[in-house]
């Protein structure tokens, strides 16, 4: 994603894809990685943590994203 | 709603404000201007209120508190039942179903339908979204419809170019159409010469969120010979689990098999109706983005899965072709102002299928399709015939 859609702050370019879990559920979610090309389609990736800019009291604000193994 | 219907449905009158830009102008401007065209092309006079219409149903996504009664109170045509519809991208589509369908049981004999928008700038900003989700950059509408582009790129032959063959055909036809905000044809270089927004998507791959209005009026068929007739006005909302589904959720299942709304709206419109894709002539259907409209050509059955690259590359769907979809320009040139675009398709289809579309006019056209999906999810599907 290039640009910064509604209420959001934080970095862009960002990732964003489809995750699927060994358990059969596909998560919506951000990805590490913002440039599509060098992601494929099935491979590994692991959940982790991004800053996505600060809230009205200064204190940074993050949230769930996946990222290639 | 299948089986024997009591009152035929038929479209009395149908009117538009054109869809674009008019900082001069407020939403009930928009409104007041649809519908007086509609109800003069329906034959209602000015002070005929409830003698022309005995209900009204107003679509809207962005308009607020009583957008239908500010629109009629202008009017001085109020007292009738006055009730405002939100279903997204469907609104339009939802409030005719639900006109059609106080027709049909015989409560009311003419009905008023309209949808009437002002969309803010930009990407969409939807109460749909939860504060969390907004930070954490996931109110990116232009990113699911990307999502849903690279799912159908893998699973068929569909490429970016033809993407932007999309764009061409649509501009190419809206350049005819003076309700169209858009009215210049472009080139595939050019489309894949505008930036990315969220690949493959390219900003010209997106429709742009504006302002506008259209009205349409419908009766039944005694009061209105000869008239355009509906034969279906169906919605449907999404079955749980898709991931990539309108209704825009977080999680999924891993399970490809589950009907998208569209398909399940298309599926009771046919049967509602009693025809089958094959006896469509002309469509127009939802091009928020490039990839949505060849998206729904599968959907709408107007090809086999994983048939749309093939369809497009045909020509069938291009004006001259054996289908033409969106004549009208679709929402790649007349942007898409929520509450108005349904009724706007509809608006395009009773003109084709009275024969009155000028350098736009599909040739010989009898039966007529419409759809509109989005969040919610709400997909409305309409068929109409002359």
């Amino acid at each position: 994603m290039t640009a910064a859609p509604p209420g959001y702050t934080g970095p862009v370019p960002y990732g964003f894809g489809v995750v699927e879990l060994p358990e059969g559920v596909r998560v919506v979610t951000r990805l590490t990685e913002p440039d599509p090309a060098r992601l494929e389609n099935g491979q590994p990736m692991k959940l982790t943590v991004v800053p996505v800019g600060a809230d009205e009291s200064g204190s940074p604000v993050v949230t769930y994203a996946f990222s290639p193994v | 709603m299948s089986g024997a219907h009591a009152h035929e449905v038929v479209v009395g009158g149908v009117g538009m404000h054109p869809f674009g830009r008019f900082d001069g102008l407020t939403t009930t401007d928009m409104g007041v201007a649809a519908v007086r065209a509609a109800l003069t092309d329906a034959g209602i006079g000015a002070g005929a209120a409830e003698g022309g219409f005995q209900a009204a149903f107003c679509g809207t996504a962005y308009g607020g508190v009583a957008s239908g009664h500010k629109v009629l109170g202008r009017l001085g045509m109020t007292g009738m039942p006055i009730v405002d519809v939100e279903a997204g991208c469907a609104s339009g589509g939802a409030a005719l179903m639900i006109a059609a369908g106080a027709i049909r049981s015989g409560q009311y004999d003419t009905v008023l339908v309209f949808g009437l928008e002002k969309m803010p700038r930009g990407i969409i900003r939807s109460s749909f979204f939860e504060p969390w989700q907004e930070a954490a950059g996931m109110a990116a509408t232009p990113a699911y419809f990307a999502l849903r582009a690279q799912r159908l790129m893998r699973e068929s032959q569909v490429t970016k170019e033809h993407l932007a063959a999309v764009v061409v055909k649509n501009r190419r036809h809206g350049a005819h159409n003076p309700d169209a905000m858009f009215r210049s044809e472009v080139d595939a270089r050019a489309v894949l010469g505008s930036r990315v927004v969220c690949e493959p998507l390219h900003l010209w791959m997106l429709c742009t969120p504006n302002e506008g209005a259209a009205a349409v009026v419908l009766t039944t068929a005694g009061q209105s010979r000869g008239a355009v007739r509906l034969r279906s006005a169906v919605l449907r909302s999404h079955v749980p689990g898709s991931v990539l589904s309108e209704s825009t959720p977080m999680a999924g299942l891993a399970d490809d098999t589950i009907p998208s709304p569209t398909t399940r709206a298309a599926v009771a419109a046919y049967e509602e109706a009693g025809i089958g894709p094959e006896d469509l002539d002309v469509v127009e259907c939802q091009d928020t983005d490039a990839a949505r409209e060849l998206l729904s050509y599968e959907e709408l059955g107007l090809c086999k899965p994983g048939g749309a690259a093939a369809l497009l590359d045909e020509g069938a769907t291009m004006l001259g072709g054996r289908l033409p979809v969106n004549p009208s320009g679709g929402l790649l040139s007349k942007g898409e102002p929520l509450g108005a675009s349904a009724l706007g398709q509809v608006v395009e289809l009773v003109r084709q299928l009275r024969g009155d579309a000028g350098p736009r006019q599909v040739e010989g056209a009898r039966v007529a399709m419409s759809h509109t999906v989005g969040r919610g999810a709400n997909a409305g599907v309409v068929v109409l015939s002359s």
